[in-house]
């Protein structure tokens, strides 16, 4: 069996056997044909048969134009150096073309202007003009043309390769691309007709057929129609194609002496007709890839168009634009599953007649966060509001409004819309749920906490060993107490339903009435500081509660420290709350961590401090919610210090 | 003469711990478990206080509260409020109806005694 890359070096010899056969066949074609000084042609296939090869299958396959040119020009007869010339130049030619047209990113299909343009300057324009160059100058040294007739060969020389590379390249470049055949029959009739009218009217006009002579006739035109059907119906290849036809007919014609060229002799003729060739071959190119580049745009248009359209219809959420007055201008399918009516009944009704009808001040906070929203291009607000469906039922919904009113693509605002019916229920079911949680765990604990006290009343003085279980009961009734309180208040938090009841008091009172508290419970002193004055306004007994939590954390944390410090001190507009303790202190990774939910700076000694973790998150809620901040300094090992900073007034 | 406290509350453990607390110290203490027939009640009895609780089946301690302090006879006695709903609850139901004071769920016996000093004094 044969390797692969025997097989490969196979394929390559048969490929550049076939480029010298049909290179020189070609060549001593156009040679027979009416040459000047016998070398330089008007019709010169093998330009564009080369061109064409080297692009096609790659610049391997050069010595197959080589050998096909030298070969060809030494079997017509011209001296051995001359052929060698000649062979080179035209090598040269098709090679030079090629590399320039693959660096300026040449593509095959020739469906782009850019693609034409460099065909037609590149290759047929210059290119060509070194194998002129090196040609005839073989021709001159060779002593076969004079300095006389340099000028006329390098021109006939020059144009039969232009027009090789404007009519040969393109027909076959563009037929050796890949396509996808699917033609209709319909399709198919028209190609056969066009073709067939192309023939016949090629022939009619350039040859002679139906007796009428157009010798010396200006009606070289009459062929355009049909030119710019195939244009227009059959793109690129169409074009190519009908030009390839036309000129073949042609320059045939013209050969044997009919058509509007033949006039006078016959290179001379075929000159005018080379111009005519040329003309036609970028012009059909030209219309075609323009034709080829506009629809490729409005598919590529059309498809983007198509694929937005799915994903607004086809989404869950729907979608309005709507006008700076609120009316709707587009609403998408979907709308029609959240509210009932469909996007035709919606067109041109305010936005916001579903909320309407509900709440008079629902329909209020709507409009007034529309008019704010049409003052901030680009901003998008979000609100939840109930909204009337059609079947008469009462939904939730949650919009988000986005103002595109200055997007020049889009210039609405955009109102994307979901129905969270749902999830509204799930979350009332949750408070509902919250609340019975809340009256059902504190209504027995009240219970045992009550007849602990009377007991604790009872004993009192009376036996040492009772009394201290009972407080001892009596301090883990407070703690149990303290963590329904916690996870109720996390509850509320996350439900967004953190109220708050605010009085004016002063903080140094409230601070202390907490230090006198703690202090009957800890062996910790806790030294205050008081500021003097520290008058607030806010939420007293939610600011207590922070203070607890901050002061026994504090005391819990310092394990083998034996006091707390707590500073009050304010200025016109903040009171500055701090609560020092030499403990344990806090890692650096940590503290960016210490107000989140059940977050617990010390989770490998869970044994040695109890909770849940949940007291610094809720302390910088209710902090947040007056306004204020709370943060933490703290070195590891040495102790801590918060700071609870409070505006005096919102 | 001993001050007269109505304790009403469906939670009869509740109502009986408080009706301890309150003996213990004192006082005169009578129970309602529901708030049927709490109008009459007080007419017969006529407390010097009543502590009243929010959630209690079949009928809201806030209705109560409303229909006791629209009554001539009856809305000068001054009523506490004691709920084991969430505080925030129990403030704005505070606000809808004006009783003297209230207690949430589990309460401190010193904080009970001294609000009933305060309304009964």
């Amino acid at each position: 069996m044969p390797k692969t890359a025997d097989l490969r070096d196979l394929a390559y010899l048969i490929k550049v056997l076939i480029i010298f056969t049909a290179y020189f066949f070609t060549a001593r074609l156009g040679l027979t044909l009416d040459a000047v000084s016998g070398f330089a042609t008007l019709v010169w296939l093998p330009t564009g048969l080369s061109l064409a090869a080297l692009l096609i299958f790659g610049f391997k396959i050069w010595p197959g134009i080589f050998l096909g040119a030298f070969l060809a020009n030494l079997t017509i007869g011209a001296p051995p150096l001359v052929a060698l010339g000649i062979g080179t130049g035209n090598t040269l030619e098709a090679v030079l073309a090629a590399y320039f047209l693959k660096r300026l990113g040449f593509n095959n299909s020739l469906d782009t202007l850019k693609d034409v343009i460099y065909l037609v300057i590149a290759a047929a324009f210059f290119s060509t003009m070194v194998s002129a160059t090196i040609g005839v100058f073989s021709l001159l040294l060779g002593g076969i043309v004079t300095s006389k007739t340099y000028a006329a060969t390098w021109i006939a020389w020059w144009m039969g390769d232009l027009i090789s590379d404007l009519v040969v390249v393109p027909l076959l470049l563009v037929w050796s691309t890949r396509f996808h055949f699917t033609i209709s029959i319909k399709r198919l009739i028209e190609a056969i007709v066009l073709s067939t009218l192309l023939v016949f009217a090629g022939l009619a006009v350039f040859g002679g057929l139906l007796s009428i002579s157009f010798k010396g006739r200006p009606v070289a035109y009459l062929v355009f129609p049909l030119l710019i059907w195939a244009v227009f119906r059959f793109g690129v290849r169409g074009a190519v194609s009908a030009t390839f036809i036309l000129s073949v007919i042609a320059i045939y014609s013209t050969i044997l002496g009919f058509g509007p060229f033949s006039v006078g002799p016959l290179h001379e003729n075929l000159w005018f007709l080379q111009l005519f060739v040329a003309v036609m071959s970028i012009t059909a190119m030209t219309f075609a890839a323009i034709a080829h580049e506009g629809r490729r745009a409005n598919e590529k248009l059309q498809s983007n168009e198509r694929r937005f359209r799915a994903l607004i219809e086809k989404a869950s959420d729907a979608i309005f634009l709507v006008d700076k007055k609120g009316s709707i201008l587009y609403a998408s399918p979907s709308s029609s599953k959240i509210i009932g009516y469909t996007p035709q009944e919606l067109v041109g009704q305010i936005c916001f007649v579903f909320a309407r009808s509900s709440d008079p001040k629902n329909k209020l906070e709507l409009s007034k966060l529309f008019k704010q929203l049409l003052k901030q291009p680009n901003a998008s607000i979000t609100a939840a509001s109930r909204a009337l469906h059609q079947d008469g039922s009462w939904k939730w919904i949650e919009a988000t409004a986005t103002n595109l009113l200055h997007d020049s693509s889009v210039k609405a605002i955009v109102v994307n819309f979901r129905d969270v019916t749902e999830r509204k229920e799930v979350e009332e079911r949750k408070d509902e749920f919250i609340s019975i949680a809340s009256h059902e765990l504190r209504t027995p604990l009240a219970t045992v906490k009550g007849y602990t006290q009377i007991l604790g009343q009872l004993l009192q003085s009376k036996d040492d060993k009772l009394t201290g279980y009972i407080s001892k009961m009596a301090g883990q009734i407070d703690r149990l107490t303290k963590l329904v309180a916690d996870l109720l208040d996390v509850s509320q938090i996350q439900a967004g339903k953190l109220e708050l009841h605010k009085s004016k008091f002063n903080m140094d009172s409230l601070v202390s009435e907490v230090v006198d508290n703690l202090q009957l419970t800890t062996q910790h002193r806790i030294l205050f500081q008081p500021d003097g004055q520290a008058k607030i306004y806010a939420d007293k007994d939610r600011i207590s509660e922070v203070l607890i939590n901050l002061m026994t954390n504090a005391i819990k944390y310092s394990p083998r420290s034996d006091k707390i410090l707590v500073r009050v001190n304010s200025d016109t507009s903040h009171v500055n709350i701090s609560v020092q303790d030499f403990g344990i202190g806090i890692s650096k990774k940590h503290i960016s961590h210490l107000f989140e939910r059940f977050f617990r700076a010390e989770n490998r000694i869970r044994s040695s401090f109890s909770g849940l973790g949940l007291g610094l998150y809720i302390s910088q809620r209710i902090i947040k919610r007056h306004g204020g901040e709370i943060k933490a300094d703290s070195i590891k090992g040495q102790g801590s210090t918060f700071t609870v900073n409070l505006p005096i007034k919102e | 003469m001993a001050k007269k406290i109505l304790v009403c509350d469906d939670d009869q453990p509740v109502a009986e711990m408080i009706k301890v607390m309150l003996e213990n110290n004192g006082y005169d203490v009578r129970l309602q478990f529901s708030g049927k027939a709490i109008q009459k009640r007080i007419k017969e009895y006529l407390p010097d206080l009543i502590l009243l609780d929010i959630w209690m089946s079949g009928i809201n301690g806030e209705e109560v509260a409303k229909i006791l302090k629209r009554d001539e006879q009856i809305k000068h006695i001054p009523i506490i409020i004691l709920s084991a709903l969430h505080q925030n609850e129990i403030k704005a139901i505070i606000k809808r109806v004006e009783v003297e004071g209230f207690l949430s769920k589990p309460f401190n016996m010193a904080d009970l005694l001294k609000m009933v000093v305060k309304y009964t004094s």
